[in-house]
């Protein structure tokens, strides 16, 4: 090698020199300037948390006093669903829609972060360590300044040892005991039972019945016990031709009354009339006749006596009470009175099997007195915790202005209300899926409560905050020596720690709870004869609790919001019910405002027209009308309660039906927010129904028959259709090769399997837990809240010209996105008569075996799995928006504008909402179509588990959301190929029939008809 | 053809029809040429259509940005003005080969003032109507899914959809009047060409023109491919707008899942168009009638008056019924 030094070539140092640098150079710009984040495998998990793999806990629901079991599906560390528990007594696996809407509380946007406290005349965050010392120091100086004796606790309604804990906690301050307030109970009618039969609410077997009467009891609306009583009811409708006539008295036909087989529409108050002829009948001492019943009822003297008669009849019978009138004690002493006389008691009433949890609570009357005491400055110090008496009392009551007089208020609540605005410091506490407690669901069963996840904000449960305030002073800390409440409840817990933790799995252990002292009487009752209904105006105004939004406690949850009143369809809004002749006579369509005047004030909403309430009477529902409630509550509807004066019933509870009021066109219309497309089928046969006597005789209609050239309609494994043989492909010339999926000897075995679904109308009662239990599944956006409306002016998203802040604008253009909805279908009654029918059919995606929607999709985003369902790919659809023209069902539904998408307005998810999606199911992104997919991700997960654990799927081992939900079991889904499903049998059943048979679509989805009870019908 | 008894209007492409006005090719040569200058009413109008464009083109990413929502739909109903657009103006472009091809093959005389008019209106129409279709979806950006193309997830667009149908349709259409056009038009690039002086635009329609030397065999070849087109675009009209009616008559929607929705939708189309096309547009033997630039005779003998002559007589569509119609 030649040392040519003057080369023109590179020399070697020269070359490494610059390899080195230009090495260096090109790791270093390799290098980021961005923080440095280490990876940690997740060798060591957080606690039974795989990643990916759902975790579940039983728990127990808190969202109303009927404590149902429920069973959390935890997804790392956040709750995404809510479902009954299969082995809880009270609720037996079903879970209502404000139950599943409960997931919607834990995760509020507007939920208190952490605790604040006023100064300045503003609620300021302020943090534990500041607020607690606080809450001691103010304990402290009433105690000192004497004021002991004047502390008002106002509790939600529940059993469980809370209760207990919480007496004894006042008690040590020298506190009187606390009230557990509800505003929706019915506590005239838990009075009387306790007079008539010893326990509140007795243990109701309706399947034992042949004849069930409601006095305006409305147990389908989500009243007390709501999800035991349908239970109940759907399981004693399902015995088809020895199932209970059902017949409804009152004068607004609510959701119970729509599941009546007639209605009886009496004058507001006339109950106790109709209930004295009744007994008269029996055999009781009742005082009436029917010929003065009918006088006063205003329904005929025939219709009365048939009733008598058929009640005289009719062994063994069930009588119920829940009139909102003052005279509703009297009613409900005399429906036990019936019962009584009628021998009814041990057969459908049973006093010996009392539900339990309704002990102790107080009504409005109660929440008057605190005001009254306030406002004469006798109480020294209010705590409120899970009640917002400032909302759900009458105006006159004067509560809001009374608190203003109260030294110092203290709430616990989770959520900014009107109560909570006006307290002094707020002590959030832990929502029930956050904190432990437990429940006497019926007595004999301890229905425990644990937390599912970690808290997700800086929240401390009600009993620790206690316990913390009890320990700080010295008198009463060696009372309660319990770190936390969890200690107090194992040590109360018969077996203690270990066996709590047993109990924890299975979420029940037998065993009753030491009851708290007896709540404090309530008014004299029987003394003064109640109210008769008063008032200036040519109308009765009949209030009543929203089917859904209760007495207000749920309108803070989209999904409850988004849920149409199963009676009149609407959402987003109050609405006026009125008759169709009454509208006639005001001169109003649906949608005209009407003015409905009191004494004691005037609300005014828009009319809706509807057959099922008096001529003389108008219904306003409660709930809405929210001043401060969250962004989804504020300032909307009106507060049918500003109507209302303080009258009560004699069980210390509001009377909601107590005056007469002037109703009249406002001159103002806003467009109705609801669902219904129309209420008549006008023929088209999608919600059919059949007589006792047909179905005895065997007549199941015409509807029957075959079309010409129609195919067999048994469900075929893998097959689209059998007249669509050449959608397979291959499949359908038998000697081809290759047959793919579709073939049933595949090895997937998918097309062994046909996913169908029976649903069963006489058993679905309209209640729409189903449709929550969807949203909560499949992460459906809500569209209906003010910020989501467009405006057909454009601009950007803080421009407010462009946008359509009417609560449910989106809804006013149809754009809802529920994939299941109940339609609600009126038969007769087209004279405006009380002779109609109610029929409620559930309508989602049929999964057609020869689907419309199917050929006409240009890319193929939906087609025809071997399976049997119809299949959305989300991330295929291009929106042509053409598949949503042929399905005659309308039951495919488009993101108009991108509800999913966090950083636009219309993003249905506020934070923290968005920790509550399933992360099972995709959010779908703006322009494609979404539609029922029967559940896909559970089919999927199930074949899934059972291949790993090396079997084969069983029978019935998992099901659809909505099947879950229902606490009517109406809904059954599974492979209607293997006879061993359940389906597969109902499928088959003789009521079967499928909407629009005629168009030939081939419906994985089978209806049952419902059985009608008419009057003088074979029974 | 049939026997024709005296004609109700004189046909002024005929050589029966004397035309004081025009003296030879090349007077009319001249005066169209000189129509091609670009004035300055002609840049005003381009300037108000770029503007018209740009609002579009505002209004369309603001509707990608915000979603369909914004368009204003009320389910049920999925469809509405995108669709109802692209099925106009389809329809409309309907016009032009029914003026410039069916008018062809009728030996209607009259077509000759307009007919390069409504073909290139034809095309920009069919232009137009291919985008709404993309407008209308809710995710524009993966229109081409509708279009087979192979791909790496194996999987074709669904050939039952008529949708799919309306792709090869329209494309089709488009593609034919495209070359409809365009072949009509290569004698008239050629006199362009021959008269043009700037040596770039010369090239550019030397080449457009495919060095057409007005020789007896290229008129020839380019009377039949002229009669071929004509003769295809004719059955295409009436397909086209029947698979276009197929997007309706195939969904099970009541009251369009109807066997008359082809006929119904060709002839409305063709009404439509036609009357678009032919209004105001009578002949006027008065008014000179700056006819195409056509080379469709032999070359011309100094300075005489040649007959205009496009075919010979024939079936002619009665003027009444076109009276009606326009």
């Amino acid at each position: 090698m030649s040392q040519s030094t003057g080369s023109a070539g590179v020399k070697r140092r020269e070359f490494l020199k610059v390899l080195g640098a230009a090495g260096a150079a090109t790791t270093t710009i390799g290098c980021s300037q961005e923080k440095v984040e280490k990876l940690i495998p997740y060798l060591v998990s957080p606690d039974q948390t795989v990643p990916g793999v759902s975790t579940h806990y039983s728990t127990t629901c808190r969202e109303c006093a009927t404590a149902c079991g429920v069973v959390a599906e935890v997804r790392d560390g956040r709750a995404v669903k809510l479902e009954g528990n299969p082995d809880h007594p009270v609720n037996r696996g079903a879970l209502c829609a404000r139950g599943q809407a409960s997931l919607q509380g834990l995760y509020n946007p507007d939920r208190y972060r952490q605790p604040m406290v006023r100064e300045g005349g503003k609620l300021v965050p302020t943090t534990w360590d500041k607020a607690i010392p606080l809450l001691v120091q103010k304990v402290g100086e009433v105690r000192a300044q004497g004021g002991a004796g004047k502390v008002a606790f106002v509790d939600q309604h529940g059993s469980g040892t809370f209760g207990v804990f919480l007496d004894q906690w006042l008690g040590a301050f020298g506190f009187p005991a606390h009230l557990q307030y509800d505003s929706a109970a019915d506590l005239a009618v838990r009075t009387a039972n306790v007079a008539a039969y010893g326990v509140p609410m007795p243990g109701i077997d309706m399947a034992a019945a042949t004849l069930v009467i409601s006095l305006g009891a409305d147990f389908l609306d989500g009243r007390d016990a709501g999800v035991p009583m349908q239970l109940a009811f759907a399981d004693a409708r399902a015995k088809l031709q020895n199932a209970p006539r059902f017949i409804y008295i009152g004068p607004r036909r609510s959701l119970t009354g729509l599941n009546a087989d007639e209605w009886i529409a009496c004058t507001p108050g006339s109950e106790e009339v109709i209930a004295r002829a009744l007994l008269a009948a029996v055999g009781g001492t009742g005082g009436a006749t029917v010929a003065e019943a009918a006088a006063a009822s205003g329904v005929t003297e025939a219709t009365l006596q048939r009733l008598a008669d058929e009640l005289t009849a009719a062994r063994p019978s069930l009588v119920l009470s829940g009139v909102s009138t003052p005279n509703a004690g009297v009613v409900a002493t005399l429906a036990a009175s019936i019962n009584s006389a009628a021998g009814n008691v041990g057969t459908t009433i049973k006093p010996a099997e009392p539900m339990g949890g309704y002990h102790g609570a107080v009504g409005a009357e109660h929440m008057a007195a605190i005001a009254t005491a306030a406002e004469a400055g006798n109480v020294s110090l209010l705590f409120v915790r899970g009640a917002n008496p400032a909302y759900d009392t009458p105006k006159s009551v004067k509560f809001a202005e009374a608190m203003g007089k109260v030294a110092y208020k203290v709430s616990f609540s989770c959520y900014p209300d009107e109560t909570t605005a006006l307290c002094d410091l707020v002590l959030p506490s832990d929502h029930f899926l956050e904190s432990w407690g437990d429940a006497e669901a019926k007595p004999g069963v301890i229905s425990l409560q644990q937390p599912v996840m970690d808290r997700i904000f800086d929240t401390r449960a009600t009993a620790d905050v206690l316990l913390q305030v009890a320990q700080a002073d010295p008198a009463t800390a060696g009372q309660f020596p319990w770190k936390t409440y969890r200690d107090y409840l194992i040590s109360r817990f018969p077996g203690g720690a270990s066996a709590f933790s047993q109990a924890l799995v299975s979420g029940m252990v037998s065993g009753s709870i030491a009851a708290r002292a007896a709540a404090p009487a309530t008014s004299t009752p029987s003394a003064v004869p109640p109210a008769a209904i008063a008032g200036d105006g040519e109308y009765f105004l009949l209030v009543y609790p929203h089917a859904v939004l209760s007495t207000g406690a749920g309108a803070n949850k989209p999904w409850l919001q988004e849920l149409p009143d199963p009676v009149s369809k609407v959402l987003w809004q109050s609405w006026v019910e009125v008759h169709p002749a009454t509208a006639k006579k005001l001169g109003v369509v649906a949608g005209d405002h009407l003015t409905v005047q009191t004494a004691a004030g005037s609300i005014t909403a828009p009319a809706f027209v509807y057959l099922g309430i008096r001529q003389d009477t108008v219904a306003v529902a409660l709930g809405q009308g929210h001043s401060a409630y969250g962004r989804y509550a504020q300032n909307i509807g009106v507060n049918a309660l500003d109507a209302l004066g303080a009258t009560w019933n004699g069980a210390g509870a509001l009377a909601l039906t107590q005056t007469r009021a002037k109703v009249s066109r406002s001159g103002e219309r806003s467009d109705l927010v609801t669902t219904e497309g129309s209420a008549r089928q006008h023929g088209r046969g999608i919600a059919q129904a059949m007589t006792v006597a047909d179905l005895v005789a065997g007549r199941f209609g015409e509807e029957h028959h075959a079309f010409p050239g129609d195919a067999d309609h048994s469900f075929l494994p893998g097959l689209r259709s059998p007249v669509a043989a050449d959608a397979q492909g291959d499949l359908a010339d038998p000697t081809a090769k290759d047959q793919g999926m579709y073939d049933p000897k595949h090895w997937s075995g998918m097309a062994k399997r046909r996913w169908a679904m029976t649903i069963d109308l006489a058993r679905c009662t309209g209640c729409s837990a189903c449709v929550t239990a969807c949203y909560s599944e499949n992460n459906i956006p809500t569209v209906g809240a003010r910020w989501q409306g467009r405006s057909l002016r454009p601009g950007s998203a803080t421009d407010e010209g462009a946008w359509d802040t009417r609560p449910g604008a989106n809804i006013l253009k149809g754009r809802e996105m529920s994939w299941l909805r109940i339609e609600r279908y009126f038969e007769g009654g087209e004279d405006g008569s009380t002779d109609f029918e109610a029929r409620f059919v559930p309508m989602m995606c049929q999964h057609c075996g020869n689907a419309p929607c199917e050929p006409v999709c240009p890319v193929y985003a939906t087609y025809h799995s071997p399976d049997g369902l119809n299949v959305q790919v989300y991330n295929r659809c291009v929106g042509t928006r053409y598949c949503s023209n042929g399905c005659p069902y309308k039951v495919r539904y488009y993101n108009w504008h991108g509800f999913g998408e966090p950083d636009r307005r219309q993003y249905a998810f506020p934070e923290p909402l968005h920790l509550q999606l399933n992360p099972d199911v995709t959010v779908r992104g703006k322009g494609v179509m979404e539609k029922c997919t029967f559940c896909v991700q559970r089919i999927r997960d199930a074949e899934n588990l059972a291949k790993l654990q090396n079997r084969e799927l069983q029978p019935d081992e998992f099901t659809t959301a909505c099947a879950q939900a229902c606490p009517s079991k109406a809904i059954v889904f599974g492979d209607a190929a293997d006879e061993n499903w359940s389906v597969a049998k109902l499928a088959q059943d003789a009521r079967a029939y499928h909407v629009f048979e005629e168009l030939s679509t081939y419906t994985a989805v089978v209806y049952l008809k419902r059985v009608n009870h008419p009057a003088g019908g074979a029974n | 053809m049939a026997t024709f008894a005296e004609p109700l209007r004189p046909n002024i492409a005929s050589s029966d029809v004397p035309l004081p006005g025009v003296r030879d090719y090349e007077q009319v040569d001249t005066e169209i040429t000189a129509t091609l200058k670009p004035t300055a009413g002609w840049f005003g109008a381009l300037g108000v259509a770029i503007l018209l464009f740009l609002v579009g083109a505002a209004a369309w990413i603001y509707q990608i940005y915000w979603g369909l929502g914004n368009a204003g739909y009320a389910p049920p109903v999925m469809w509405g003005v995108y669709i109802i657009t692209f099925v106009f103006w389809v329809g409309i472009g309907h016009a032009g080969t029914l003026i410039s091809a069916i008018l062809f093959l009728f030996r209607a005389g009259f077509r000759t003032t307009i007919y390069r008019c409504a073909e290139a209106m034809t095309v920009f129409a069919v232009m137009t109507a291919g985008l709404f279709p993309i407008i209308h979806i809710g995710r524009p950006w993966k229109f081409f899914w509708l279009i087979p193309y192979p791909n790496w997830r194996l999987i074709w667009p669904n050939f039952k959809s008529p949708l799919v149908w309306d792709v090869f349709a329209i494309s089709t259409y488009l593609t034919v009047s495209a070359t409809f056009l365009y072949v009509g038009l290569i004698p008239d690039i050629a006199v362009l060409r021959d008269r043009e002086t700037n040596p770039v635009r010369k090239r550019i329609l030397a080449v457009m023109s495919l060095g057409w030397r007005n020789s007896e065999p290229e008129w020839r070849h380019f009377t039949r491919m002229y009669l071929f087109l004509a003769a295809f675009s004719t059955p295409l009209v009436l397909s086209v707008h029947s698979v276009v009616s197929f997007d309706f008559a195939m969904a099970l929607t009541p009251g369009w899942h109807a066997t008359i929705f082809p006929p119904y939708f060709v002839a409305g189309a063709d009404l439509l168009g036609h009357r678009d096309g032919l209004h105001d547009h009578h002949p006027d033997p008065e008014v000179l009638q700056p006819a195409p630039l056509r080379h469709d005779q032999p070359p011309r003998r100094g300075g005489q008056a040649l007959p205009l002559h496009v075919d010979g007589g024939g079936v002619r569509v009665p003027d009444r019924v076109l009276d009606c119609l326009v």
